[in-house]
């Protein structure tokens, strides 16, 4: 059964505003990604809304943004008329150290890698999926998982490792 | 829940900062769809604006071609009395005459057989177009498997490639032309869409170059050709008379999206190379 674009954008679009922002790190870039990638969703509908998963597609598409050239490019600073939020959320979150380090480390990951991690362990997939999203072998992600786990100073048992991170190759 | 819970607080945090800064965003209009619409008609409108300013200068051109010149270098601000464009004081007349498209914005890819859109590109006719090599109609590959046997079938002898990437029908690779060992990342989908679809440009901009044609098969086929610095990526998009469409990616990098290792300074197989593969006749699976 087709799903309805509206009840999509209704249902799902704050979903995908989480994930974009815990993909890129900043709320006002992963606003502009979802808006391109729906409208770009919108004008494809007819093939979109026919999947048995267009979330799934949709936020591949997300992905693809967040990796693309133009991003690259992309501004680096919030708009003027949005940073007094983004103040205000600065300040309120500012007691947390600990996990504002992380989110520092997070933010210093090369994209793949920060990709990498947020599918596996925001979006819950496995190897082949990530892989997918990805355009690479499964063996890569889990080298790129494994990477940024050094990185974000995480053993993949779940414990916290003060080695040193490894200097990324992507950036 | 993951077994990091620091990773689990990260995320919540940036779960919050999103749902606060979708509450603190301007009101947005009523429909979601409307939302999306308007971020559509963004871009029209651009275009809109930019057809309104060359048929000023035009006009303009044409006034001053007439020797209506009275009010030259005034400096005078164009009054309700009609569209008169004012020309630098200093300026000579030459220089408000509106420069060929294709002066501005040169472009590398060959034009189609009907050109239906955008800017008009420079260069050779293709040799071959989707009607030349027919149009899959149907029996489009379903399955990663089925669409690696087909695009081997299209490839016929002249380019090999090694996929890295599944989804679906979706193919991610590297593909090597085999007469020249070029290399470039690539990546090609297919599905089945209405009669009447239209090919689509992916990232117009700047950074990028796309028209749509209209081949004489009644399809729609898109051309684009971007570049972010030394990265180029080719993309065409063809949608047959009855929907079937194919679009493909080819990057002069490792990755069709412009990452890891660059090959060389073009994608490994031209454009009008591509078109023969997105229309080949081959595709079918029946």
């Amino acid at each position: 059964m087709a799903h309805d674009f509206d009840d999509y954008v209704a249902g799902r679009r704050r979903a995908l505003l989480r994930f974009a922002t815990v993909l890129c790190g900043q709320p006002w870039l992963a606003d502009d990604i979802v808006s391109d990638v729906l409208g770009r969703a919108f004008e494809r509908w007819q093939h979109i809304g026919a999947l048995d998963e267009p979330h799934a597609y949709v936020r591949r598409m997300v992905v693809n943004d967040y990796l693309s050239w133009r991003r690259r490019l992309t501004r680096t600073t919030p708009r003027p008329d949005l940073e007094p939020v983004l103040r205000l959320v600065d300040d309120e979150t500012s007691a947390h150290a600990e996990r504002d380090a992380m989110m520092r480390r997070l933010e210093a990951l090369p994209r793949k890698q920060r990709v990498a991690v947020v599918l596996r362990y925001y979006a819950g997939l496995d190897d082949a999926d990530i892989a997918a999203q990805l355009g690479c072998a499964q063996s890569t992600v889990r080298s790129q998982i494994s990477r940024a786990l050094v990185t974000l100073r995480l053993d993949a048992d779940g414990q916290r490792n003060d080695r040193r991170p490894t200097t990324g190759d992507e950036r | 829940m993951t077994e990091h819970p620091q990773l689990d607080d990260a995320f919540a945090e940036y779960e919050r900062r999103a749902d606060a800064f979708d509450e603190a965003r301007a009101t947005a209009p009523a429909s979601p769809a409307e939302q999306v619409a308007q971020k559509t008609r963004g871009p029209l409108l651009l275009i809109a604006a930019s057809v309104v300013l060359v048929l000023a200068v035009a006009g303009g051109v044409v006034w001053l071609a007439r020797g209506d010149g009275a009010t030259h270098g005034s400096g005078a601000p164009v009054g309700g009395g009609g569209p008169r464009p004012v020309p630098s004081a200093t300026a000579p007349r030459s220089s408000a005459t509106p420069r060929p498209s294709a002066t501005l914005d040169p472009v590398v890819l060959a034009p189609s057989p009907t050109q239906s859109s955008t800017s008009v590109p420079a260069g050779p006719p293709p040799t071959t177009s989707p009607t030349a090599t027919g149009t899959p109609s149907s029996g489009i590959p379903r399955t990663a498997s089925q669409m690696e046997r087909a695009l081997r079938r299209v490839l016929g002898g002249t380019a090999t490639f090694r996929v890295t990437a599944t989804q679906g029908n979706y193919l991610v690779g590297i593909l090597t032309v085999t007469k020249t060992g070029a290399k470039g990342g690539f990546d090609i989908q297919a599905f089945q869409g209405d009669p009447g679809d239209r090919a689509q440009c992916e990232d117009p901009g700047p950074h990028s170059h796309c028209t749509v044609a209209s081949p004489a098969d009644g399809g729609s086929l898109a051309r684009e050709r971007e570049t972010y610095g030394t990265d180029v990526l080719y993309y065409v998009d063809y949608v047959s008379p009855n929907g079937a469409t194919f679009s493909m990616h080819l990057s002069n990098r490792a990755d069709p999206k412009g990452a890891g290792r660059t090959f060389g300074s073009e994608p490994p197989l031209p454009i009008r190379r591509m078109v023969e593969i997105v229309g080949s006749s081959r595709w079918s699976t029946n």
